[in-house]
C-alpha cells in the first residue's frame, strides 16, 4: 500500500522489454510534495522508462508506482490529470502557433476558455517570450520551444511537475526563470517535481533529493549534501593539457598514485585528493608533468559529478560518449514499438 | 431502485461531455495543423483527381458524361481513400515514432476522441479536393451536378471506414517505413482492383468479391447516388454497411490504441 503523503511512490519497480532489454530493475523512489526530485544518470540508465511508468504510459513488468496514492498502473487516467508533462523532445502540434498549442493543450487538460486564456497570458508575461504568441512552433529556435512546452506543462497547476531536461537550449536568463519558476511552483504551491536531467552542475543547485541511475538500478539517493558527504573532505583539481601534450603511462600511473584519477577527455583531467593533500598534491603534479603542458587548472570542492564518478566509475560525460556511438535500447524500443 | 440512478447518469453524462470536448479541440488541433499546408495538399489532391479522371477518359476513348461521372465521382472517393487511408496511416505511424502520441496520450484524454479527431481532421481536408474535381470533371465531361441530402452522411460515414483502415494500418504495423509502403499499396489496390475507378462488371470475379467486403467499394457506390437527387434503397444500404464498416473498425482501432508505450 502507499504511504499518505507522498507524490511519488515506486516500491520494486521493475521493467523487462519484450526484446529482454532491462530498462529498471527494483527501483525505490520516494518523492514528497515541496520537493525536487531529481532523476540524475546518463541517457538509456532507465529515467525516460521510470517517469513513462509514473504516468502509466509503461505497465511494469513487477513492482508498484503510485502518484499521490493513485496507483499509475491500475487508473493512468487519474493519475495524467495529476501531471504536468514536458517531454525531452515533444512533435505533437508542431505546426500550430505557439499561443495555439499553448490554448489546446490547456483546454485538453480540462481548463475552461477563460482560465486557459488567463494562465496562458500569464505565463508567457512571466517568462517576456511575447515573440512566440504568433510563430508556428516548427519555427521556433529549440530554447523557445523549451519555453512553449514549459509553459504547457505549468497550465492547469497540476501538482506534480514531470520535467524531461527543462533547460536544454536555454540561455542563461532563461535557465534561471525557469528554476525561479520550479522552485515557485514547488516552494508556495506545495506541488513536487520529478525532474530528469544529465546536467549534474545545475541539478546540484535545484534539487531537494537525487538519485543517481545507471543500468536501470538506484546507485545512491539522498540529498546532495548527504551525497556528497560520503567523499568525505576531499576536493577536486580539475587539470586541462595543452594542445599536443599528452600523458605517458608512466605519467598516469603516478598521478593515480595520487588520488581518484579520471579522464572524461584525452587532455582533461579530474583527481580527487583530500584537503589536507592538495597543496602538496599540486605541486607534484606540476612537477610530475611540467607545468609548461598545463592549459588552466581548477579546484573544487567535491560535486554531484564526483558523487557519480566513484559509484559508476566514469564520469557521466563519458557515459554521454558511450551512448553517442550507441543508441541505448531502451530508448530505441521507446520510438519504435510506441503506443500500440 | 436500480431504474434511476441519478449518480450513474451524471458521471455518463459527464464522460461524455469530456469526450466531446477532447473530440472537439482535438480536430481543431488536426484542422489547424493542415493549414500551413493547405495549399499544397489542396493543389496536389487536386492533380492527383483530375489526373486519374483524364487517364482514365484517354483509356476508355470516351467523354461521354455518364462515362465521365463514373471517373469524376471515382476520382472524388479517391481523395477520401487518400487522406483517410494513406495520410492517417503514415500520421499514425509517424506520431508514433516522433514521439506526437506519446504527448496526447500523456493527457488526460479519450483516446477514441484523438482518432475520431484524426479521422475528422483528414477528412475535412479532403472536401475542397472533392468539390473541385466535381466542379471541373462535370464541366469538362458536361454532365450535371446534382446533390442529394443523403451527401452529408455519405461523405463522414466513408471517411471513418476509410480512416479506419488507414488507422489499422498505422497503428498495427511495427515500421513506419513499411507502413507507409502498405499504406502505398492499398491505395493502388483501390485505384485499379477495386469498382472505385473501375466499373465493378469489368473487374474479373475474383476481384468482384474482394471488392465486395472492402468499403471504398460502398463509399463509391454511395457517392454515385448521392450525386442523383433521389433517394434510392440500394444508397441507404450502402450508408447501413458504411456505418458498420465505420464503427466496426472505430471500434478495433480503440482497442488497438493502448494509449500506451511497450
Amino acid at each position: 500500500m502507499p504511504r499518505p503523503g507522498l507524490a511519488v511512490e515506486a516500491i520494486e519497480l521493475s521493467k523487462t522489454y519484450r526484446n529482454g532489454v532491462v530498462a529498471n530493475d527494483n527501483l525505490n523512489v520516494a518523492v514528497r510534495r515541496g520537493q525536487v526530485y531529481g532523476l540524475l544518470g546518463p541517457n538509456g540508465a532507465g529515467k525516460s522508462t521510470f517517469v513513462q511508468q509514473v504516468m502509466g504510459l509503461i505497465r511494469p513488468t513487477s513492482g508498484h508506482v503510485w502518484v499521490f496514492g493513485v496507483d499509475a498502473d491500475r487508473d493512468p487516467e487519474r493519475v495524467k490529470r495529476m501531471i504536468g508533462y514536458l517531454p525531452q523532445t515533444s512533435f505533437a502540434m508542431r505546426d500550430l502557433l505557439a499561443e495555439e498549442a499553448i490554448y489546446f493543450t490547456g483546454r485538453l487538460k480540462g481548463l475552461s476558455h477563460k482560465e486557459t486564456l488567463r494562465q496562458r497570458d500569464s505565463y508567457i508575461e512571466q517568462f517576456e517570450v511575447d515573440e512566440i504568441r504568433r510563430k508556428p512552433i516548427n519555427q521556433l529556435s529549440g530554447g523557445m520551444q523549451r519555453m512553449t512546452g514549459f509553459i504547457m506543462a505549468l497550465l492547469g497547476s497540476p501538482p506534480l511537475l514531470v520535467l524531461d531536461e527543462p533547460t536544454n537550449d536555454l540561455d542563461p536568463l532563461r535557465r534561471r526563470a525557469v528554476w525561479e519558476a520550479i522552485r515557485q511552483v514547488v516552494v508556495y504551491d506545495g506541488a513536487a517535481c520529478l525532474l530528469v536531467t544529465h546536467n549534474v552542475l545545475e541539478a546540484e543547485r535545484v534539487v531537494d533529493r537525487v538519485a543517481l541511475i545507471d543500468e536501470g538500478r538506484v546507485l545512491a539517493e539522498g540529498t546532495p549534501g548527504a551525497m556528497k558527504s560520503r567523499l568525505g573532505d576531499s576536493i577536486r583539481l580539475e587539470l586541462w593539457l595543452r594542445d599536443g601534450a599528452e600523458l605517458s603511462k608512466a605519467q598516469e600511473s603516478h598521478l593515480h598514485m595520487l588520488g581518484a584519477l579520471h579522464q572524461p577527455r584525452p587532455r582533461h583531467l579530474l583527481l580527487r585528493v583530500p584537503q589536507e593533500r592538495v597543496g602538496q598534491t599540486i605541486d607534484s603534479v606540476l612537477a610530475e608533468i611540467g607545468a609548461d603542458a598545463v592549459e588552466d587548472f581548477r579546484l573544487a570542492t567535491a560535486s554531484l559529478e564526483d558523487v557519480y564518478v566513484e559509484l559508476v566509475g566514469r564520469s557521466l560525460e563519458e557515459s554521454e560518449g558511450d551512448e553517442a556511438a550507441q543508441p541505448s535500447d531502451q530508448e530505441h524500443v521507446g520510438a519504435e514499438g510506441a503506443l500500440r | 431502485m436500480t431504474s434511476t440512478n441519478p449518480s450513474r447518469l451524471d458521471a455518463v453524462w459527464r464522460r461524455f461531455a469530456h469526450f466531446w470536448r477532447n473530440y472537439y479541440h482535438l480536430s481543431a488541433v488536426i484542422v489547424l495543423e493542415f493549414r500551413q499546408w493547405i495549399t499544397m495538399i489542396l493543389s496536389i489532391s487536386v492533380l492527383l483527381n483530375l489526373g486519374m479522371v483524364f487517364a482514365f477518359s484517354f483509356i476508355s476513348g470516351s467523354r461521354e458524361p455518364e462515362i465521365g461521372r463514373y471517373f469524376v465521382s471515382g476520382a472524388a472517393v479517391m481523395s477520401l481513400v487518400t487522406l483517410g487511408i494513406m495520410m492517417v496511416a503514415q500520421d499514425m505511424a509517424q506520431s508514433r515514432r516522433n514521439g506526437a502520441i506519446l504527448y496526447y496520450a500523456s493527457l488526460p484524454i479519450s483516446k477514441t476522441a484523438f482518432i475520431l479527431a484524426v479521422v475528422t481532421g483528414n477528412g475535412i481536408a479532403a472536401v475542397p479536393g472533392m468539390i473541385i474535381t466535381l466542379l471541373v470533371g462535370s464541366w469538362y465531361f458536361g454532365f450535371p451536378l446534382a446533390l442529394n441530402p443523403l451527401i452529408f452522411a455519405v461523405v463522414p460515414l466513408s471517411a471513418i471506414s476509410l480512416a479506419g483502415v488507414g488507422a489499422a494500418i498505422g497503428l498495427g504495423i511495427p515500421n513506419w517505413r513499411v507502413a507507409g509502403l502498405v499504406a502505398q499499396a492499398t491505395m493502388f489496390f483501390i485505384m485499379f482492383f477495386a469498382p472505385v475507378m473501375i466499373p465493378f462488371d469489368r473487374l474479373p470475379a475474383v476481384l468482384q468479391y474482394t471488392g465486395m467486403i472492402l468499403p471504398p467499394t460502398y463509399a463509391a457506390q454511395a457517392f454515385r447516388a448521392a450525386l442523383q437527387p433521389e433517394i434510392t434503397a440500394t444508397l441507404l444500404r450502402d450508408l447501413a454497411i458504411l456505418a458498420v464498416f465505420g464503427l466496426g473498425s472505430l471500434a478495433i482501432v480503440a482497442r488497438t490504441l493502448k494509449w500506451r508505450l511497450e
